[in-house]
Protein backbone atom coordinates (compact mmCIF):
# COMPACT_ATOMS: atom_id res chain seq x y z
CA UNK A 1 0.00 0.00 0.00
CA UNK A 2 1.16 3.32 -0.37
CA UNK A 3 2.13 5.35 1.96
CA UNK A 4 0.49 8.41 2.89
CA UNK A 5 2.49 11.27 1.39
CA UNK A 6 2.21 13.53 4.10
CA UNK A 7 3.22 11.23 6.56
CA UNK A 8 6.08 10.70 4.18
CA UNK A 9 7.01 14.37 4.44
CA UNK A 10 6.81 14.45 8.39
CA UNK A 11 9.31 11.93 8.37
CA UNK A 12 11.65 14.01 5.64
CA UNK A 13 11.20 16.89 7.79
CA UNK A 14 11.77 15.45 11.01
CA UNK A 15 15.59 14.41 9.39
CA UNK A 16 16.00 17.83 7.98
CA UNK A 17 15.35 19.35 10.92
CA UNK A 18 17.67 17.40 12.75
CA UNK A 19 20.58 18.49 10.67
CA UNK A 20 21.48 15.48 9.20
CA UNK A 21 21.69 15.22 5.76
CA UNK A 22 18.89 13.75 3.21
CA UNK A 23 19.86 11.69 0.61
CA UNK A 24 17.18 12.70 -1.41
CA UNK A 25 17.93 9.89 -4.47
CA UNK A 26 16.92 7.22 -1.20
CA UNK A 27 13.93 9.09 -1.20
CA UNK A 28 12.98 9.25 -4.34
CA UNK A 29 13.79 5.76 -5.05
CA UNK A 30 11.58 4.48 -2.09
CA UNK A 31 8.30 5.90 -3.19
CA UNK A 32 8.92 6.91 -7.24
CA UNK A 33 5.27 7.27 -7.11
CA UNK A 34 5.51 10.78 -5.50
CA UNK A 35 8.84 11.45 -7.09
CA UNK A 36 8.38 15.34 -7.83
CA UNK A 37 6.35 16.35 -4.88
CA UNK A 38 9.39 15.19 -2.61
CA UNK A 39 11.95 16.73 -4.81
CA UNK A 40 9.96 20.03 -4.28
CA UNK A 41 8.85 19.84 -0.85
CA UNK A 42 12.94 18.65 -0.02
CA UNK A 43 13.41 21.83 -1.75
CA UNK A 44 11.91 24.10 1.54
CA UNK A 45 12.24 21.52 3.71
CA UNK A 46 16.08 21.75 4.04
CA UNK A 47 17.08 23.46 7.41
CA UNK A 48 15.75 26.27 8.44
CA UNK A 49 19.17 28.44 8.83
CA UNK A 50 17.61 31.45 9.99
CA UNK A 51 16.06 32.09 13.52
CA UNK A 52 12.28 31.79 13.10
CA UNK A 53 11.66 34.22 16.19
CA UNK A 54 9.50 36.81 15.15
CA UNK A 55 7.50 39.49 16.40
CA UNK A 56 4.20 38.76 16.38
CA UNK A 57 1.36 39.48 13.65
CA UNK A 58 -0.59 41.49 15.94
CA UNK A 59 -2.91 41.64 13.16
CA UNK A 60 -7.32 41.73 13.72
CA UNK A 61 -7.35 39.77 10.02
CA UNK A 62 -5.73 36.88 10.97
CA UNK A 63 -7.68 36.41 14.18
CA UNK A 64 -10.55 36.55 12.14
CA UNK A 65 -9.03 34.16 9.61
CA UNK A 66 -8.46 31.92 12.71
CA UNK A 67 -11.85 32.41 14.06
CA UNK A 68 -13.52 31.49 10.23
CA UNK A 69 -11.73 28.79 10.25
CA UNK A 70 -12.33 27.03 13.79
CA UNK A 71 -16.06 27.99 12.56
CA UNK A 72 -16.01 25.49 9.50
CA UNK A 73 -14.21 22.98 11.05
CA UNK A 74 -16.93 22.89 13.77
CA UNK A 75 -19.38 23.16 11.03
CA UNK A 76 -17.56 19.89 9.28
CA UNK A 77 -17.88 17.84 12.28
CA UNK A 78 -22.03 18.88 12.76
CA UNK A 79 -22.78 18.63 8.81
CA UNK A 80 -20.06 16.93 6.52
CA UNK A 81 -16.41 17.77 5.55
CA UNK A 82 -17.09 19.67 2.74
CA UNK A 83 -17.59 22.82 5.40
CA UNK A 84 -13.64 22.65 5.45
CA UNK A 85 -12.38 20.57 1.99
CA UNK A 86 -13.32 22.78 -0.79
CA UNK A 87 -10.41 25.36 0.19
CA UNK A 88 -8.13 22.64 1.28
CA UNK A 89 -8.30 20.94 -2.75
CA UNK A 90 -7.64 24.85 -4.16
CA UNK A 91 -4.53 24.37 -2.11
CA UNK A 92 -4.22 21.28 -4.47
CA UNK A 93 -5.18 22.14 -7.22
CA UNK A 94 -2.30 24.77 -7.35
CA UNK A 95 0.17 22.32 -7.43
CA UNK A 96 -1.44 20.03 -10.11
CA UNK A 97 -1.98 23.56 -12.84
CA UNK A 98 1.96 23.98 -12.93
CA UNK A 99 2.31 20.61 -14.10
CA UNK A 100 -0.83 21.19 -16.56
CA UNK A 101 0.55 24.10 -18.38
CA UNK A 102 4.05 22.23 -18.86
CA UNK A 103 1.97 19.42 -20.47
CA UNK A 104 -0.25 21.47 -22.42
CA UNK A 105 3.10 23.06 -23.75
CA UNK A 106 3.38 19.85 -25.75
CA UNK A 107 1.31 19.11 -28.91
CA UNK A 108 -0.96 15.78 -28.41
CA UNK A 109 -0.47 12.82 -30.67
CA UNK A 110 -3.48 12.71 -32.52
CA UNK A 111 -5.99 9.29 -32.09
CA UNK A 112 -6.46 7.27 -35.49
CA UNK A 113 -10.50 7.17 -35.84
CA UNK A 114 -10.12 3.47 -35.84
CA UNK A 115 -9.23 3.17 -32.42
CA UNK A 116 -10.92 6.16 -30.85
CA UNK A 117 -13.34 4.12 -29.63
CA UNK A 118 -10.90 1.68 -27.80
CA UNK A 119 -9.02 4.20 -26.49
CA UNK A 120 -11.92 5.90 -25.02
CA UNK A 121 -13.24 2.45 -23.83
CA UNK A 122 -9.86 2.64 -21.75
CA UNK A 123 -9.94 5.71 -20.34
CA UNK A 124 -13.76 5.57 -19.16
CA UNK A 125 -12.37 1.93 -17.44
CA UNK A 126 -9.37 3.03 -16.19
CA UNK A 127 -11.12 6.19 -14.39
CA UNK A 128 -13.86 3.54 -12.94
CA UNK A 129 -10.83 1.77 -11.16
CA UNK A 130 -9.56 4.83 -9.68
CA UNK A 131 -12.91 5.99 -8.37
CA UNK A 132 -13.37 3.07 -6.77
CA UNK A 133 -9.99 3.08 -5.03
CA UNK A 134 -11.50 5.98 -2.78
CA UNK A 135 -15.50 5.63 -3.30
CA UNK A 136 -17.50 3.16 -1.73
CA UNK A 137 -19.22 3.42 -4.91
CA UNK A 138 -19.17 5.31 -8.30
CA UNK A 139 -21.59 5.97 -9.76
CA UNK A 140 -22.45 6.86 -13.59
CA UNK A 141 -22.78 10.36 -12.83
CA UNK A 142 -19.65 10.32 -11.27
CA UNK A 143 -17.17 8.95 -14.18
CA UNK A 144 -18.97 10.55 -16.82
CA UNK A 145 -18.23 13.80 -14.86
CA UNK A 146 -14.54 12.84 -14.26
CA UNK A 147 -13.93 12.08 -17.94
CA UNK A 148 -15.52 15.69 -18.92
CA UNK A 149 -13.22 16.99 -16.27
CA UNK A 150 -10.08 14.83 -17.15
CA UNK A 151 -10.40 15.42 -20.95
CA UNK A 152 -10.96 19.46 -20.13
CA UNK A 153 -7.40 18.84 -17.95
CA UNK A 154 -5.33 16.58 -20.25
CA UNK A 155 -6.87 17.35 -23.56
CA UNK A 156 -6.78 13.83 -24.69
CA UNK A 157 -9.09 14.57 -27.67
CA UNK A 158 -10.93 11.63 -26.74
CA UNK A 159 -14.30 12.99 -24.59
CA UNK A 160 -15.03 15.70 -26.66
CA UNK A 161 -18.82 15.27 -27.32
CA UNK A 162 -20.42 15.98 -24.25
CA UNK A 163 -23.77 17.50 -24.61
CA UNK A 164 -25.39 19.66 -22.20
CA UNK A 165 -27.90 17.23 -20.09
CA UNK A 166 -30.15 17.59 -17.01
CA UNK A 167 -26.74 16.97 -14.25
CA UNK A 168 -24.63 18.70 -16.21
CA UNK A 169 -22.21 18.02 -19.26
CA UNK A 170 -22.98 14.17 -20.29
CA UNK A 171 -21.29 11.75 -23.55
CA UNK A 172 -24.54 10.26 -24.63
CA UNK A 173 -22.03 7.83 -27.07
CA UNK A 174 -19.90 7.08 -24.16
CA UNK A 175 -23.09 5.36 -22.18
CA UNK A 176 -24.42 3.65 -25.22
CA UNK A 177 -22.49 3.28 -28.10
CA UNK A 178 -18.92 2.81 -27.22
CA UNK A 179 -16.73 3.53 -23.78
CA UNK A 180 -18.91 1.85 -21.24
CA UNK A 181 -20.64 -1.34 -23.90
CA UNK A 182 -17.09 -1.58 -25.14
CA UNK A 183 -15.37 -1.72 -21.41
CA UNK A 184 -18.42 -4.28 -19.99
CA UNK A 185 -17.58 -6.69 -23.09
CA UNK A 186 -14.07 -6.59 -22.34
CA UNK A 187 -15.21 -7.30 -18.49
CA UNK A 188 -12.88 -4.12 -17.66
CA UNK A 189 -16.32 -2.75 -15.51
CA UNK A 190 -19.27 -4.03 -14.54
CA UNK A 191 -22.69 -2.49 -15.17
CA UNK A 192 -24.93 -2.36 -12.27
CA UNK A 193 -27.76 -0.33 -12.75
CA UNK A 194 -26.52 3.08 -12.60
CA UNK A 195 -23.36 1.97 -10.54
CA UNK A 196 -19.97 0.89 -12.54
CA UNK A 197 -17.83 -1.30 -10.91
CA UNK A 198 -13.97 -2.54 -11.27
CA UNK A 199 -13.99 -5.76 -13.75
CA UNK A 200 -12.06 -9.06 -13.70
CA UNK A 201 -9.91 -8.13 -16.36
CA UNK A 202 -9.72 -4.73 -15.24
CA UNK A 203 -5.76 -5.32 -15.03
CA UNK A 204 -5.35 -5.38 -18.91
CA UNK A 205 -6.24 -1.47 -18.54
CA UNK A 206 -3.36 -0.13 -16.71
CA UNK A 207 -1.14 -1.41 -19.77
CA UNK A 208 -2.96 0.69 -22.14
CA UNK A 209 -4.10 3.44 -20.03
CA UNK A 210 -0.41 4.77 -19.87
CA UNK A 211 -0.41 5.20 -23.43
CA UNK A 212 -3.48 7.40 -24.24
CA UNK A 213 -3.25 9.65 -20.57
CA UNK A 214 -0.34 11.70 -21.81
CA UNK A 215 0.58 12.15 -18.14
CA UNK A 216 -0.69 9.35 -16.29
CA UNK A 217 0.70 10.70 -12.76
CA UNK A 218 -1.42 14.13 -13.50
CA UNK A 219 -4.24 12.16 -14.70
CA UNK A 220 -3.83 10.29 -11.15
CA UNK A 221 -3.35 12.93 -9.22
CA UNK A 222 -6.42 14.81 -11.02
CA UNK A 223 -9.12 11.52 -10.45
CA UNK A 224 -8.05 11.26 -6.85
CA UNK A 225 -8.87 14.67 -6.55
CA UNK A 226 -12.33 14.22 -7.96
CA UNK A 227 -12.80 11.31 -6.27
CA UNK A 228 -12.68 12.99 -2.98
CA UNK A 229 -16.21 14.73 -4.18
CA UNK A 230 -19.85 14.11 -4.23
CA UNK A 231 -21.81 13.14 -7.11
CA UNK A 232 -23.27 16.62 -6.21
CA UNK A 233 -20.14 18.63 -6.10
CA UNK A 234 -19.10 16.99 -9.55
CA UNK A 235 -21.92 17.83 -10.88
CA UNK A 236 -21.69 21.50 -10.00
CA UNK A 237 -18.09 21.84 -10.98
CA UNK A 238 -18.60 20.09 -14.55
CA UNK A 239 -21.88 22.47 -14.93
CA UNK A 240 -19.70 25.82 -13.70
CA UNK A 241 -17.27 24.67 -16.06
CA UNK A 242 -19.11 24.23 -19.19
CA UNK A 243 -20.70 27.68 -18.35
CA UNK A 244 -17.51 29.43 -17.55
CA UNK A 245 -15.74 28.46 -20.20
CA UNK A 246 -19.10 29.48 -22.05
CA UNK A 247 -18.56 33.55 -20.37
CA UNK A 248 -16.76 36.07 -22.42
CA UNK A 249 -14.69 37.03 -20.03
CA UNK A 250 -11.04 36.28 -18.63
CA UNK A 251 -11.59 33.14 -16.31
CA UNK A 252 -9.47 35.44 -13.30
CA UNK A 253 -12.80 37.71 -13.23
CA UNK A 254 -15.37 35.36 -13.64
CA UNK A 255 -17.42 35.89 -10.50
CA UNK A 256 -20.21 33.52 -9.06
CA UNK A 257 -23.22 35.87 -9.43
CA UNK A 258 -22.31 35.71 -13.76
CA UNK A 259 -22.37 31.62 -13.20
CA UNK A 260 -25.70 32.48 -11.24
CA UNK A 261 -26.75 34.71 -13.69
CA UNK A 262 -26.32 32.59 -17.05
CA UNK A 263 -27.41 29.27 -15.41
CA UNK A 264 -31.28 31.40 -14.53
CA UNK A 265 -31.69 32.39 -18.21
CA UNK A 266 -30.89 28.93 -19.60
CA UNK A 267 -34.39 27.57 -19.73
CA UNK A 268 -33.00 23.82 -19.27
CA UNK A 269 -30.60 24.64 -16.11
CA UNK A 270 -32.72 27.06 -14.50
CA UNK A 271 -33.58 24.14 -12.59
CA UNK A 272 -30.44 23.89 -10.93
CA UNK A 273 -30.82 27.24 -8.90
CA UNK A 274 -33.10 25.30 -6.27
CA UNK A 275 -30.49 22.84 -5.41
CA UNK A 276 -28.47 23.62 -2.55
CA UNK A 277 -25.60 22.21 -4.58
CA UNK A 278 -25.77 25.52 -6.82
CA UNK A 279 -25.68 27.83 -3.84
CA UNK A 280 -23.72 31.11 -4.22
CA UNK A 281 -21.12 29.33 -1.97
CA UNK A 282 -20.88 26.37 -3.68
CA UNK A 283 -20.49 27.49 -6.63
CA UNK A 284 -18.40 29.94 -6.06
CA UNK A 285 -16.02 26.96 -4.17
CA UNK A 286 -16.21 25.23 -7.91
CA UNK A 287 -14.91 28.38 -9.16
CA UNK A 288 -11.93 28.84 -6.72
CA UNK A 289 -11.44 25.52 -7.44
CA UNK A 290 -12.02 25.43 -11.52
CA UNK A 291 -9.60 28.66 -11.65
CA UNK A 292 -7.17 26.64 -9.09
CA UNK A 293 -6.46 24.06 -11.77
CA UNK A 294 -6.36 26.65 -14.73
CA UNK A 295 -9.28 24.67 -16.00
CA UNK A 296 -11.34 27.71 -17.38
CA UNK A 297 -9.11 28.62 -19.96
CA UNK A 298 -11.13 28.93 -23.38
CA UNK A 299 -10.37 25.62 -25.67
CA UNK B 1 4.34 4.02 12.62
CA UNK B 2 3.79 3.96 16.24
CA UNK B 3 2.60 7.02 17.72
CA UNK B 4 5.28 7.87 20.05
CA UNK B 5 3.21 10.82 22.07
CA UNK B 6 5.59 13.44 23.81
CA UNK B 7 5.99 12.49 27.42
CA UNK B 8 4.32 15.89 28.80
CA UNK B 9 1.49 15.48 26.67
CA UNK B 10 1.01 11.34 27.67
CA UNK B 11 1.18 13.09 31.28
CA UNK B 12 -1.45 15.98 30.60
CA UNK B 13 -3.90 13.36 29.00
CA UNK B 14 -3.07 11.26 31.78
CA UNK B 15 -4.57 13.84 34.49
CA UNK B 16 -7.42 15.41 32.18
CA UNK B 17 -10.90 15.08 33.68
CA UNK B 18 -13.33 13.05 31.32
CA UNK B 19 -13.79 14.41 28.08
CA UNK B 20 -17.25 15.75 27.78
CA UNK B 21 -18.10 16.92 31.16
CA UNK B 22 -18.26 20.12 32.28
CA UNK B 23 -15.08 19.95 34.04
CA UNK B 24 -12.97 19.45 31.43
CA UNK B 25 -14.46 22.02 29.81
CA UNK B 26 -13.95 24.47 32.26
CA UNK B 27 -10.45 23.11 32.76
CA UNK B 28 -9.56 23.71 29.19
CA UNK B 29 -10.90 27.16 29.74
CA UNK B 30 -8.18 28.10 32.69
CA UNK B 31 -5.37 26.23 31.31
CA UNK B 32 -5.91 25.28 27.61
CA UNK B 33 -3.19 27.53 26.77
CA UNK B 34 -0.44 25.73 28.74
CA UNK B 35 -1.07 22.41 27.63
CA UNK B 36 1.12 21.02 24.58
CA UNK B 37 -0.47 21.24 21.03
CA UNK B 38 -0.32 17.45 20.59
CA UNK B 39 -2.44 17.21 23.86
CA UNK B 40 -4.99 19.98 21.91
CA UNK B 41 -5.20 17.86 18.83
CA UNK B 42 -5.64 14.64 21.55
CA UNK B 43 -8.62 16.31 22.78
CA UNK B 44 -10.04 17.80 20.13
CA UNK B 45 -9.89 14.42 18.40
CA UNK B 46 -11.38 12.98 20.96
CA UNK B 47 -14.43 15.43 20.90
CA UNK B 48 -14.83 14.61 17.55
CA UNK B 49 -15.97 11.81 18.49
CA UNK B 50 -18.68 12.47 20.89
CA UNK B 51 -19.86 15.39 18.37
CA UNK B 52 -18.90 18.39 20.96
CA UNK B 53 -18.30 20.96 19.62
CA UNK B 54 -17.73 23.41 22.30
CA UNK B 55 -14.94 21.13 23.42
CA UNK B 56 -13.90 21.43 20.15
CA UNK B 57 -14.21 25.51 19.85
CA UNK B 58 -12.01 26.04 23.22
CA UNK B 59 -9.22 23.72 22.59
CA UNK B 60 -9.08 24.79 18.66
CA UNK B 61 -9.04 28.34 20.43
CA UNK B 62 -6.11 27.49 22.31
CA UNK B 63 -4.08 25.36 19.53
CA UNK B 64 -4.60 27.73 16.88
CA UNK B 65 -6.16 31.39 17.81
CA UNK B 66 -9.38 32.54 17.29
CA UNK B 67 -10.08 34.40 20.24
CA UNK B 68 -8.63 38.53 20.91
CA UNK B 69 -6.54 39.53 18.25
CA UNK B 70 -2.74 39.15 19.26
CA UNK B 71 -1.33 41.75 20.83
CA UNK B 72 2.34 42.99 21.25
CA UNK B 73 3.66 41.17 23.47
CA UNK B 74 0.91 38.72 24.09
CA UNK B 75 1.30 35.01 23.98
CA UNK B 76 1.03 33.43 20.38
CA UNK B 77 -0.69 29.95 19.99
CA UNK B 78 1.18 27.06 18.83
CA UNK B 79 -0.31 27.00 15.68
CA UNK B 80 0.11 30.84 15.36
CA UNK B 81 4.15 30.18 15.71
CA UNK B 82 4.54 27.44 12.97
CA UNK B 83 2.79 29.32 10.18
CA UNK B 84 4.30 32.64 10.73
CA UNK B 85 7.98 31.18 10.79
CA UNK B 86 7.24 29.66 7.31
CA UNK B 87 5.24 32.93 6.07
CA UNK B 88 8.45 34.52 6.75
CA UNK B 89 10.25 31.64 4.84
CA UNK B 90 8.18 32.47 2.36
CA UNK B 91 8.28 36.56 2.52
CA UNK B 92 4.45 36.31 2.58
CA UNK B 93 4.22 39.10 5.13
CA UNK B 94 5.48 41.66 2.90
CA UNK B 95 1.87 41.12 1.11
CA UNK B 96 -1.33 41.54 3.29
CA UNK B 97 -3.22 39.85 0.84
CA UNK B 98 -1.07 36.97 0.03
CA UNK B 99 -0.46 36.64 3.89
CA UNK B 100 -3.93 36.21 4.29
CA UNK B 101 -4.22 33.53 1.69
CA UNK B 102 -1.96 31.28 3.37
CA UNK B 103 -2.91 32.23 6.42
CA UNK B 104 -6.25 30.56 5.58
CA UNK B 105 -5.37 27.37 3.19
CA UNK B 106 -2.67 26.79 6.46
CA UNK B 107 -5.43 26.80 9.04
CA UNK B 108 -7.84 24.77 6.71
CA UNK B 109 -5.12 22.20 6.33
CA UNK B 110 -4.74 21.94 9.78
CA UNK B 111 -7.60 21.49 10.31
CA UNK B 112 -8.36 18.92 7.59
CA UNK B 113 -5.47 16.36 9.03
CA UNK B 114 -6.83 17.24 12.46
CA UNK B 115 -10.04 15.93 11.58
CA UNK B 116 -9.31 12.98 10.08
CA UNK B 117 -8.40 11.68 13.12
CA UNK B 118 -5.78 9.83 14.93
CA UNK B 119 -5.98 6.22 12.32
CA UNK B 120 -5.11 8.38 9.38
CA UNK B 121 -2.36 11.24 10.55
CA UNK B 122 -0.94 9.96 14.02
CA UNK B 123 2.26 11.81 13.47
CA UNK B 124 -0.22 15.43 14.37
CA UNK B 125 0.03 14.00 18.03
CA UNK B 126 3.65 13.16 17.63
CA UNK B 127 4.96 16.01 16.99
CA UNK B 128 2.00 18.54 16.19
CA UNK B 129 4.43 21.46 15.30
CA UNK B 130 6.54 19.51 12.77
CA UNK B 131 3.52 18.21 10.81
CA UNK B 132 2.22 21.95 10.53
CA UNK B 133 5.18 23.22 9.42
CA UNK B 134 5.21 20.46 7.01
CA UNK B 135 1.80 21.60 6.02
CA UNK B 136 2.64 24.94 5.77
CA UNK B 137 5.16 24.01 3.32
CA UNK B 138 2.63 21.92 1.17
CA UNK B 139 0.07 25.24 1.64
CA UNK B 140 2.92 27.52 0.82
CA UNK B 141 4.80 26.18 -2.14
CA UNK B 142 2.07 26.82 -4.94
CA UNK B 143 1.10 30.08 -3.46
CA UNK B 144 4.98 31.14 -3.68
CA UNK B 145 5.37 30.06 -6.91
CA UNK B 146 2.05 32.31 -8.23
CA UNK B 147 3.20 35.24 -6.19
CA UNK B 148 6.14 35.39 -7.94
CA UNK B 149 4.71 34.78 -11.70
CA UNK B 150 7.29 33.17 -13.57
CA UNK B 151 8.36 34.71 -16.67
CA UNK B 152 8.48 32.44 -19.56
CA UNK B 153 11.70 31.10 -20.51
CA UNK B 154 11.74 33.18 -23.89
CA UNK B 155 11.41 36.84 -22.27
CA UNK B 156 14.75 36.20 -20.65
CA UNK B 157 17.87 37.26 -21.87
CA UNK B 158 20.30 34.83 -23.54
CA UNK B 159 23.35 34.25 -20.97
CA UNK B 160 26.61 36.56 -22.22
CA UNK B 161 29.72 36.14 -21.06
CA UNK B 162 30.29 34.30 -17.20
CA UNK B 163 28.90 30.98 -16.61
CA UNK B 164 25.77 30.98 -13.60
CA UNK B 165 27.11 27.79 -12.61
CA UNK B 166 28.56 26.09 -9.05
CA UNK B 167 31.57 28.79 -9.42
CA UNK B 168 29.25 31.71 -9.33
CA UNK B 169 26.59 30.17 -6.51
CA UNK B 170 29.41 28.78 -4.53
CA UNK B 171 30.30 32.21 -4.02
CA UNK B 172 26.79 33.09 -2.43
CA UNK B 173 25.68 32.94 1.04
CA UNK B 174 23.36 29.89 1.05
CA UNK B 175 20.02 30.93 1.87
CA UNK B 176 20.50 33.92 -0.66
CA UNK B 177 21.20 30.43 -3.60
CA UNK B 178 18.22 28.60 -1.93
CA UNK B 179 16.13 31.52 -2.37
CA UNK B 180 16.92 32.33 -5.99
CA UNK B 181 16.58 28.53 -7.28
CA UNK B 182 13.31 27.83 -5.18
CA UNK B 183 12.16 31.48 -7.39
CA UNK B 184 12.78 28.94 -10.35
CA UNK B 185 10.04 26.75 -12.30
CA UNK B 186 9.57 23.60 -10.08
CA UNK B 187 11.85 21.22 -12.85
CA UNK B 188 14.68 23.21 -13.13
CA UNK B 189 14.63 24.15 -9.45
CA UNK B 190 15.07 20.53 -8.40
CA UNK B 191 17.57 20.38 -11.48
CA UNK B 192 19.64 23.06 -9.58
CA UNK B 193 19.30 21.98 -6.73
CA UNK B 194 20.51 18.74 -7.29
CA UNK B 195 23.56 19.68 -9.59
CA UNK B 196 24.58 22.84 -8.15
CA UNK B 197 24.05 23.00 -4.50
CA UNK B 198 23.85 18.58 -3.61
CA UNK B 199 27.14 17.94 -6.10
CA UNK B 200 25.52 15.17 -8.34
CA UNK B 201 26.60 14.63 -11.57
CA UNK B 202 24.65 15.04 -14.24
CA UNK B 203 25.07 12.71 -17.09
CA UNK B 204 26.52 9.49 -14.86
CA UNK B 205 24.75 6.03 -14.90
CA UNK B 206 25.14 6.49 -11.07
CA UNK B 207 21.64 6.20 -9.47
CA UNK B 208 21.99 9.21 -7.42
CA UNK B 209 22.97 11.33 -10.29
CA UNK B 210 20.36 13.93 -11.32
CA UNK B 211 18.81 12.03 -14.40
CA UNK B 212 18.09 9.26 -12.38
CA UNK B 213 16.63 11.19 -9.56
CA UNK B 214 14.38 13.14 -11.82
CA UNK B 215 14.36 10.31 -14.18
CA UNK B 216 15.16 12.21 -17.31
CA UNK B 217 17.39 11.81 -20.03
CA UNK B 218 20.92 13.87 -19.29
CA UNK B 219 20.06 16.04 -22.37
CA UNK B 220 16.48 17.00 -20.85
CA UNK B 221 18.30 17.69 -17.42
CA UNK B 222 21.34 19.83 -19.33
CA UNK B 223 18.45 21.62 -20.97
CA UNK B 224 16.46 22.74 -17.58
CA UNK B 225 19.91 23.43 -16.17
CA UNK B 226 20.47 25.85 -19.25
CA UNK B 227 17.42 27.74 -18.85
CA UNK B 228 18.03 27.66 -14.84
CA UNK B 229 21.09 29.75 -15.61
CA UNK B 230 19.64 32.34 -17.91
CA UNK B 231 16.99 32.72 -15.14
CA UNK B 232 19.18 32.80 -12.15
CA UNK B 233 21.15 35.37 -14.23
CA UNK B 234 18.62 37.97 -13.50
CA UNK B 235 18.28 37.35 -10.06
CA UNK B 236 20.21 40.86 -8.19
CA UNK B 237 22.47 38.99 -6.08
CA UNK B 238 24.02 36.76 -9.00
CA UNK B 239 24.25 39.89 -11.35
CA UNK B 240 25.72 41.58 -9.04
CA UNK B 241 28.58 38.88 -8.03
CA UNK B 242 29.17 38.75 -12.22
CA UNK B 243 29.71 42.12 -12.81
CA UNK B 244 31.99 42.60 -9.75
CA UNK B 245 34.01 39.77 -11.47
Amino acid sequence: MTKDIDRIKFELLNICERGATVDIASWVERFPEHREELLDFWLWARPRGESDESPPPGSASLADIARDALQRACLAVSLGSEWLKPLVLEAEGHQIAGQLQELRKQVPSSTPTSRRAFRRAVVYAWVIEQLAAVRVTVSRLATQKTTYLLENSLRLHLFDSHQKKPLGPYDHFARYRDAEPIAARKRWIRIVGSTLEVGEQAREVQLYARRYLRSIELALALTQLFAKLTDDQLETLATVHWVGCRLSVADQSIAPTMVLEALQKDTEWSAKLKRTNFSYEKVGAALRMLIALDLLRKP
Amino acid sequence: MQLERPPKSAAEIATLPAIGSTECTQFLRGAGRSLDPETLVWVIRAAVEIRNTELIEVAGSDLAGAGEPAAPGSRRTHAEKVIWAVARRFGFPSDAAILAEFWRASLDGMWDAVLAGRDQKPFWEANFGQALYAKCLDVGRPLFRRWKREVSIESVPPLRGGDVGGEILSRLGEQVILQAIRRLPPQEAHAAMLHWVDGRPVDSPDPDSVRNVMRLSARQVHNLLSNAQRRLAQEPAVRDLREAS
